[in-house]
């Protein structure tokens, strides 16, 4: 590979998730049927799992690996060089940082163990805006759910909810089982490939219990998951975006029109530079980022600067989607070439965690 | 009113009435909404063109055409447009058609052209190969003469609707030693020929429209070549030239605007005033935009009435009406990405959610700079023409 950026944070994480997502690549591009695609990505999982990935994030206190930002982020950075379609930070980052410390004990346990598959919910952002969004209400000793989860990023198989949604008027968090006889739930895939639900919540009654906590510290700790969730899914583009840029020079290396390799026709050679431009500035502005959190902690990094990180790191990624699918010609539209997978994962970007809109009025 | 007695603003309205009554009410639906067209809703409309007696507009009236001038033919395209009914399928009408009726044997003629025109034989454009895109002229499917029939080996790629159409009209080499545009043929082939077999390509939008060609030995009756051996160059440089003014109708671009706004008025971001205003800033410049082409597109029609050369033109407006159409497919993407992108194939038989065809279109639009000469190869010819080399 003529241009390869290198890993954000070397190591045996890094590796192993370059691995796992290489082997992906090819597993998931023999099958096409939704539930042919849905067991590879199960198996997925699995591996994903079984190299502890889940646990990175939990506290050894509760039975994880108590492992740091850095590590994670070098399992995303390798696995978004080939768009990995699984929901790593959401279920691996953002789910520990979700809960309270006090209330991390019920459910850390069996995510760090594999036990559990739990995707994270937050009602303000993963909610259709022409219905109503998430909430919950106390009645007696039970809680009563309305409203729907709108797109949530989901592992395969997931077996809970940690749901972020207003109970009675304030800031809850809600352990879902998405078992028989729970919430409706609707499966798609998303334009990533990623596994997603809509949780259709209307009717749903849930024992007290389920209420994990609620008040100001799930407040705050919903809203530093989510600039983790940012963080993350900036992580991921950096990845996807590198990983673009060389395999777009490869392509224009290799493919011959008019008796010349594309290489060599300038305005192609000047469209893969503005493709990396905007990558090398995406990528210091995301290590600034992640050396900033691992220093203090994502809590305290400067809310303003993360929301402009993420109004430029959207754009950015959709600029060098395009960018590369009209630098492919034909075989950028197929569905059939890994750069694919990458530039679906890049379109996604800018609608992760927020999109330039809900970035743009926080940071206004 | 012009000199010739035409009263167009008549005309308008009894097109208009026509697209309003006469087009289903299903197929205006699909095009309002922004679906992916397939041969049965055009056929159809097809056919209800055709009883009517304007099945094709664009051809001499001895072989079924309308007999409408050139400004009444873009009145029919625009209000077509306006009023949500499918553009004419072109492939057959647009494309094969004007070849035929210029370069065919009158058999060639009789033959195909009443298929076209009635919308029961459907047909598919097989030019480009894996090898051969923007330089379409290396291409290498090779067709050897033996006796009445020519023997074709090879593979066409990116084949749209082959996998619906009876017919694809193909480029084939037939020599190898002339310069690389020369040796070049074009031949009418049946898609239930022995050796053919289709493969889909599955694109990024997930619609079904595009496929790989492959022929093995097909043997194809030498009547169904068209025109001289080796002349399949310039046919297609006759067609591109007929076919210069079909981007001057911009109601395409002004219908996805008028769409767009409703989209965005509609609630689509209600209770998000922020993004609202800054997608109505966006339309509003795009908007401003399309003033442009659209005097383009009317100057170039007023040049053409006076037989007077187009010149870049054509180039001009196809550049610029590509950029602007993803542009307005951009705006829509950002009004409608954060409750679609998340949801893009259901799983278990789900619907998909309401208003996908918007994403569907912005990642299916991403072609209009890439096919019909992309963007690139576009300006190297403008350049050419301005730098003189
Ligand atoms: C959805 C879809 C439908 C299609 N339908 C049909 C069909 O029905 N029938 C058919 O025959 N074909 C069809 N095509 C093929 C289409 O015409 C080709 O994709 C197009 O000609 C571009 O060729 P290519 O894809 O091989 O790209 P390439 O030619 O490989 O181009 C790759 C990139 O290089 C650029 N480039 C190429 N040459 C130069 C140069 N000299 N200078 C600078 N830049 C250059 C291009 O602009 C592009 O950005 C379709 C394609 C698509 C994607």
């Amino acid at each position: 590979m003529p241009f390869t950026a290198p890993p954000l944070f070397p190591g045996d994480l890094f590796e192993g998730a370059a691995r796992l997502a290489a082997s992906a690549e090819g597993r998931l591009s023999a099958v096409s049927e939704a539930p042919a695609r849905a067991a590879v990505l199960d198996a997925l999982w699995e591996e994903a799992a079984a190299l502890g990935w889940p646990a990175v994030m939990v506290p050894e206190a509760q039975e994880g690996a108590g492992g740091t930002l850095e590590d994670l982020v070098a399992i995303l950075d390798g696995a978004g060089r080939a768009a990995l379609p699984l929901p790593l930070a959401a279920a691996c980052g953002v789910v520990p940082a979700m809960l309270p410390a006090e209330a991390g004990g019920v459910v850390l346990p069996f995510v760090a163990s594999g036990e559990w598959r739990v995707a994270p919910a937050f009602a303000e952002l993963m909610r259709d805006p022409r219905s109503p969004a998430a909430a919950a209400a106390t009645e007696g000793g039970v809680l009563r759910l309305s409203g729907s989860v709108i797109g949530m990023e989901a592992p395969p198989g997931a077996t809970h909810t940690l749901l972020h949604a207003p109970v009675d008027g304030a800031s809850g968090l809600i352990l879902l089982p998405l078992d028989e006889g729970g919430p409706g739930l609707r499966r798609f895939e998303r334009l990533d490939g990623r596994p997603s639900l809509d949780v259709l919540l209307d009717g749903v009654t849930l024992p007290g219990t389920a209420l994990l906590a609620r008040g100001e510290a799930v407040a705050r700790a919903a809203a530093s998951a989510r600039a983790l969730g940012t963080l993350l899914v900036m992580v991921e583009a950096v990845a996807a975006m590198g990983a673009l840029v060389g395999q777009t020079i490869e392509y224009l290396s290799t493919r011959v029109q008019f008796g010349e390799t594309l290489s060599r026709f300038q305005v192609l050679r000047h469209g893969t530079v503005d493709l990396y431009t905007r990558h090398e500035a995406a990528r210091a502005l995301v290590v600034s980022l992640v050396t900033a959190a691992a220093e203090t902690s994502v809590a305290e990094l400067d809310a303003r600067t993360l929301h402009l990180a993420k109004l430029h790191v959207g754009r950015a990624a959709r600029e060098v989607a395009e960018g590369a699918i009209q630098l492919h010609g034909g075989m950028g539209l197929t569905d059939e070439l890994p750069a694919s997978r990458l530039t679906k994962r890049l379109l996604c970007v800018e609608f992760d965690y927020g999109d330039g809109a809900v970035h743009a009025a926080l940071a206004a | 009113m012009d000199a010739a007695g035409t009263d167009y603003a008549a005309f308008r309205a009894e097109v208009r009435e026509f697209c309003l009554t006469r087009c289903p009410a299903d197929i205006r639906a699909l095009v309002a909404r922004g679906g992916k067209l397939g041969r049965d809703a055009w056929s159809r409309w097809q056919r209800i063109l055709f009883d009517h007696g304007w099945g094709a507009p664009n051809w001499p009236r001895e072989y079924g055409g309308t007999g409408w001038d050139l400004r009444q033919r873009h009145i029919f395209d625009e209000t077509l447009a306006e009023s949500d009914c499918p553009p004419q399928y072109h492939h057959g009408l647009r494309h094969l058609g004007p070849v035929l009726i210029e370069y065919g044997t009158e058999e060639q003629k009789r033959r195909f052209l009443p298929g076209i025109l009635d919308g029961s034989v459907w047909w598919c454009q097989g030019y480009s190969e894996p090898g051969a895109g923007s330089d379409l002229a290396s291409l290498k499917t090779r067709a050897v003469r033996e006796g009445d029939k020519y023997v074709v080996d090879g593979q066409k790629t990116w084949t749209s609707h082959a996998q619906e159409a009876d017919m694809m009209y193909t480029l084939v080499r037939t020599s190898q030693e002339a310069k690389k545009q020369q040796g070049i043929t074009l031949l009418l082939i049946p898609l239930d020929s022995p050796g053919i077999s289709i493969r889909p390509i599955r694109t990024i939008d997930n619609w079904q429209h595009v496929n790989e060609v492959f022929l093995d030995g097909v043997r194809v009756p030498a009547e169904n070549r068209v025109g001289e051996e080796g002349q399949g160059w310039s046919y297609g440089k006759f067609l591109l030239h007929h076919e210069r003014l079909a981007g001057a109708n911009v109601a395409p671009l002004l219908r996805q605007l008028a769409r767009t706004r409703r989209l965005i008025e509609e609630g689509a971001t209600e209770g998000e005033e922020g993004r609202r205003r800054a997608l109505e800033h966006r339309l509003l410049l795009a908007e401003a935009e399309i003033t442009g082409v659209r005097a383009l597109g009317h100057a170039a029609l007023e040049a053409t009435l006076r037989r007077e050369p187009l010149g870049n033109t054509a180039a001009v407006i196809k550049l610029t009406s590509a950029n602007l159409m993803q542009r307005l497919d951009e705006i829509a993407l950002d009004a409608t990405g954060h409750r679609l992108v998340s949801r893009f194939r259901p799983v278990d038989g789900n619907a998909p959610p309401e208003g996908m065809e918007w994403l569907q279109n912005y990642l299916y639009g991403r072609v209009r700079t890439i096919y019909g000469g992309s963007d690139e190869v576009q300006k190297n010819l403008l350049a050419r023409t301005l730098f003189g080399h």
